[in-house]
């Protein structure tokens, strides 16, 4: 991994956007498991 | 020749979307009941994935897609997540049609527009100036028109395991996965992206849910294979309805591109009213029903082009233009983009296209491996036995393909389809 690579995934994991769809996500997994 | 505004582009854009969303449920209609809704859903995500891959090389090219994508790397993982996010929605409106029938569940998952909207104010500095109030009362009164077709044109519910409750909190989740499912389209869109890039890398999100869910609750790998192999006949109209999906989720965004999630999402989410007259005038759904039921429709749909209407008056205003400006070079201190450069994307520019200019010879192979494929599917198609009026399905793909047509045109003329 190239020290371009490190300092793009740096960026998005510390993204305070990208953690909003992810939690949403997990919500939306969560009713489906309780739908089964 | 007058050049066309970025707003008048994005609001045709918005709505050629609507046209082919709308035309997507027809071929799926044709399948004869009986098949797990997995499996549905697997064969149109299938046929998706294989014109998610072809529209966007036969446009621009390889060379192009995978520059674009080398130059924004980060949003590889946006498109990823976008892609999850429409799988997990989707299926969650299987079960909440299962539990609580179409009237309900369409309604409170359609809340998707205002969900989008309010991100659109929130993360994209969106609606911050004149005119929010007609976006705003546009998509309430697109939200509301809908709420009344849906309750028109609905059939009883089944009763299902889980309840009620359940049904609406799938519901529900439906809406808010969707319009949060904005904010990756936003960001790539800001970030100077083409959206024939974003949707090459969004469709693994969404085949590999999609396969995992069909997976986990339809039995294991196994049972789904089996069942796919017995929707044989039926595979060509899902691909069918797929290729229409991806048209017109190709123009919703455009629309995201160029007018903003706030504006672009109730647009495309007029659909309803082309789904309508595909189910009244092709389907003969609203044949036997009464009065009420007519006026339910009529009122419904002239709520719906008034918001629409408000919608496509509303330009965004120059204290918005600059907020979103803003939001643009955030982006770019963020992840190290040009500013210049993607602000020129914005303006419907395509300084990638200068560089990355020439084809492959694999883009042929690449198109004719999916047309080959579409042509072995039609040979096992079987005629399903629904009734149709083909003279207003004549008239309905006319519509829609000069909707293709006039906005493919204004989009090649004015960016190039950047």
């Amino acid at each position: 991994m190239s020290k371009k690579d490190l300092s793009t995934a740096r960026a998005v994991l510390t993204d305070p956007q990208l953690w909003l769809p992810v939690a949403v996500l997990a919500i939306g997994i969560g009713v489906l498991a309780l739908m089964k | 020749m007058t050049r066309v505004s970025l707003h008048t582009l994005g609001v045709f854009c918005g709505l050629a979307a609507a046209s082919w969303l709308a035309a997507a449920e027809a071929p799926t209609k044709l399948v004869t009941a009986g098949f797990s809704p997995f499996v549905i859903s697997l064969g149109m995500v299938a046929g998706v994935f294989v014109a998610r891959w072809t529209v966007p090389v036969a446009l621009k090219g390889t060379a192009y897609v995978f520059a674009d994508l080398g130059e924004k790397p980060h949003l590889v993982v946006w498109a990823v997540l976008a892609g999850m996010l429409w799988a997990v929605a989707n299926t969650l409106t299987v079960f909440a049609i299962r539990n609580v029938g179409l009237s309900i569940a369409f309604p409170l998952w359609n809340i998707n527009s205002l969900v989008g909207l309010f991100w659109g104010w929130l993360l994209f500095n969106e609606l911050r100036g004149a005119g929010w109030a007609r976006v705003v009362g546009g998509a309430a009164a697109i939200v509301g028109g809908a709420c009344l077709l849906a309750y028109a044109t609905s059939q009883k519910s089944s009763g299902a395991p889980g309840g009620a409750a359940l049904g609406i909190a799938a519901a529900l989740t439906a809406g808010l996965l969707w319009g949060t499912m904005y904010i990756p389209y936003r960001k790539a869109y800001i970030s100077g992206m083409n959206p024939l890039s974003f949707v090459t890398v969004f469709t693994f999100g969404e085949l590999g849910t999609v396969w995992a869910l069909a997976v986990v609750f339809d039995g294991g790998v196994q049972s789904v294979m089996a069942e796919l192999g017995g929707a044989r006949p039926a595979m060509f109209w899902l691909f069918l309805g797929g290729f229409c999906w991806v048209l017109g989720d190709l123009f919703q965004n455009y629309a995201t591109k160029y007018v903003g999630i706030a504006r672009g999402i109730p647009l495309s989410n007029t659909n309803q009213l082309w789904g309508l007259a595909w189910g009244v005038l092709v389907f003969g759904e609203l044949a036997g029903q009464g009065a009420m039921a007519h006026a339910l429709v009529l009122t419904g749909s002239l709520l719906m082009v008034a918001g629409a209407g408000a919608i496509c008056m509303a330009q965004a205003s120059e204290s918005e233009q600059a907020s979103w400006k803003a939001a643009m070079e955030r982006e770019c201190v963020r992840y190290g983009m040009e500013p210049a450069r993607v602000a020129s994307s914005l303006r419907g520019e395509d300084p990638l296209a200068l560089e990355r200019a020439g084809r492959r010879w694999w883009e042929v192979a690449i198109a004719a491996a999916a047309v080959a494929l579409f042509v072995w599917l039609a040979t096992g198609a079987k005629h399903q036995a629904v009734a149709v009026n083909f003279f207003w399905m004549a008239v309905l793909f006319a519509l829609t393909f000069v909707c293709l047509i006039v906005c493919g045109l204004l989009l090649w003329r004015r960016t190039r389809f950047s």
